[in-house]
């Protein structure tokens, strides 16, 4: 009998601690393909298949149908790949804020920029909202590309075009000093 | 300047030397420094707007799943249907959700392909998934397929053409202790040990560091088209018999054949020297080449056929344009008409690289979604870009 196989799933419910080590040492090259399909191979994938084990193992009770066992850690593995992407900025913001640069070498970090959001975004296309929504989502831009079914060159230049506009149309000040400055 | 401004936009991307030069950039230009704020405030807000909106992600999955009537357990129908009526005016809003559900529905078609390989009973179709290596996990060698569709660079394009005598492959060979050899019998990719590539063509023979700096490589005989990662700090340098190519930015190609190196550049800068005065180098610029015959001095740079130089690849290289010089690059590419809407003719596209094989539509199609435009098909024959 197959370590997943409904009976094998009800008796490690039971309380076969055995049949759920077979369990979830089944799970996790499924697992650990998937991840590393989506994301590549490394430490964030190994670190997304042991959560997406914790989760099977500490939801099996739960589990009503054990012949759902796919369904269910699946969707383990659905919501640690979101967790996976919202965490990302989570990451990076304590390494620094993201309201300003690292440096903040202006001293500009905090003036003016309450922003008008709606107003801004407006002067965006649908597909560039689509993108920079996206990249806040957590998406890397590999990522959005495949969703996209673009390059990620493409997606970068995207982005690009959109600082451009946003870039208008909320500092229009700035290319004045653009035209003015000397090359970096 | 104004390339400064472009890569604040993908800021968080950036190499952590790039950032360092861009944050030193934005020291000595308070304009720059304040660009980058907003720019950074806009995005958080974004963020913040979507987590407002949708604090759950976990909704999103179900809302992905539930077209699937074995996927969802009754309590989580009842989650979304509780939250249904929000959530679509949530998706209505965010177009980047509405995307972020397609990308959950291909995850869940990833799993179920994981799991179908995994739970086969066909020993030997087990036996070939064990085998089988992930892509991360592929070895650095393999032949190369053409890519599906165009791919665009911003990076560094040379052609580099090599020409050398017998006396020193033998000299060379006596330094080759750390240094792996790749013999390309047919077309194919390798990926270098610091994380570039490199195309080789058939016949070409390249040395590699397999300990030490990798930054370095040889290339003793054949064609090659380079992707190197940039690092401001450290140049990726090519050593021929008879000269030495430092490449200043990222994507180039070379050809061996006898006792010439020649260095075509598509796009960026690169700096050719000959091993007889190795601090005398000529830079190219993009569009240019240059050679190095034996050890004499590298000649002057002049113009080249950049497309001519780097034919073997089956690509198709166009330099910084605008678009209604691109289209007419296109049209003669291909032989066929390729129009551009008066509006978008001015607008500048970075140095893209086509893939003759995937042919024009889909070159095209590149061009057009990095514009927000579509691509028309013309009356009789030819296509136009227009919004």
């Amino acid at each position: 009998m197959h370590a997943l196989d409904p009976q094998a799933v009800v008796r490690a419910q039971q309380g076969d601690e055995a049949e759920r080590e077979r369990l979830l040492a089944a799970l996790e090259p499924i697992l650990r393909s998937f991840f590393r399909s989506r994301i590549g191979a490394g430490p964030d994938a190994d670190d997304l298949v042991q959560n997406t084990l914790i989760r099977v193992h500490r939801g099996l009770e739960a589990l009503q149908n054990p012949a759902r066992l796919k369904a269910f850690a699946m969707k383990a593995a659905l919501f640690e790949l979101q967790d996976f992407y919202r965490g990302r900025y989570s990451a990076r913001e304590s390494l620094y804020d993201p309201d300003r640069p690292p440096s903040d070498p202006a001293g500009v970090g905090s003036a003016g920029l309450r922003l008008d959001l709606e107003r801004a975004m407006s002067t965006l296309t649908p597909h560039a909202r689509r993108i920079v929504e996206l990249r806040e989502l957590g998406f890397p831009y590999a990522e959005i590309a495949e969703t996209l079914e673009t390059t990620e060159a493409a997606v970068k230049m995207q982005v690009k075009r959109a600082f451009e506009r946003l870039r208008d149309a909320l500092v229009a000040i700035v290319l004045a000093i653009l035209a003015t400055s000397p090359s970096v | 300047m104004s390339q400064s401004f472009d890569t604040l936009a993908l800021y968080d991307s950036l190499t952590p030397n790039e950032r360092v030069e861009l944050d030193r950039a934005m020291e000595e230009n308070p304009a720059l420094a304040e660009a980058f704020s907003r720019w950074n405030s806009l995005r958080a807000a974004v963020r913040r707007e979507l987590a407002s909106d949708l604090p759950d992600r976990s909704l999103l999955v179900l809302y992905a799943l539930q077209d699937d009537a074995d996927l969802l357990d009754d309590r989580e129908r009842a989650r979304l249907d509780a939250a249904q009526n929000n959530l679509g005016s949530v998706l209505e809003r965010h177009p980047g959700l509405v995307a972020a559900v397609r990308r959950i529905r291909a995850d869940r078609e990833a799993f179920e392909h994981a799991w179908s390989t995994h739970t086969q009973t066909n020993g030997q179709a087990r036996a070939e998934v064990a085998t089988q290596p992930s892509k991360q996990d592929r070895p650095a060698l393999r032949v190369v397929h053409r890519r599906s569709s165009a791919r665009w660079i911003w990076r560094i394009a040379a052609m580099i053409t090599i020409v050398l005598g017998a006396t020193l492959l033998v000299h060379l060979a006596m330094r080759d202790a750390g240094f792996e050899t790749i013999r390309a019998a047919d077309l194919m990719a390798y990926d270098l040990p610091d994380g570039s590539s490199v195309e080789l063509a058939a016949g070409a023979v390249l040395m590699v560091p397999d300990e030490g700096n990798f930054r370095q490589a040889r290339l003793m005989a054949g064609n090659a088209l380079f992707d190197i990662q940039r690092v401001e700090t450290n140049p990726f340098v090519i050593e021929t018999p008879n000269a030495s190519v430092t490449v200043l930015g990222t994507t180039f190609g070379v050809d061996v054949t006898d006792i010439e190196t020649e260095v075509v550049l598509a796009s960026g800068i690169v700096e050719l020297a000959s091993h007889a005065d190795r601090d005398a180098p000529v830079r190219l610029e993009p569009g240019q080449r240059s050679s190095v015959l034996s050890l004499d001095p590298p000649s002057q740079p002049v113009s080249a056929d950049v497309n001519a130089a780097l034919g073997w690849t089956g690509d198709l290289f166009i330099r910084a344009e605008n678009m209604a010089v691109i289209a007419a690059q296109l049209s003669d590419a291909f032989n066929t008409t390729v129009e551009v809407a008066p509006e978008l003719a001015g607008e500048m596209v970075s140095g893209t690289r086509f893939e003759r094989e995937a042919g024009l539509e889909s070159a095209l199609q590149e061009l057009a979604m990095s514009l927000d435009a579509r691509v028309t098909v013309l009356e009789g024959s030819g296509f136009r870009i227009t919004l």
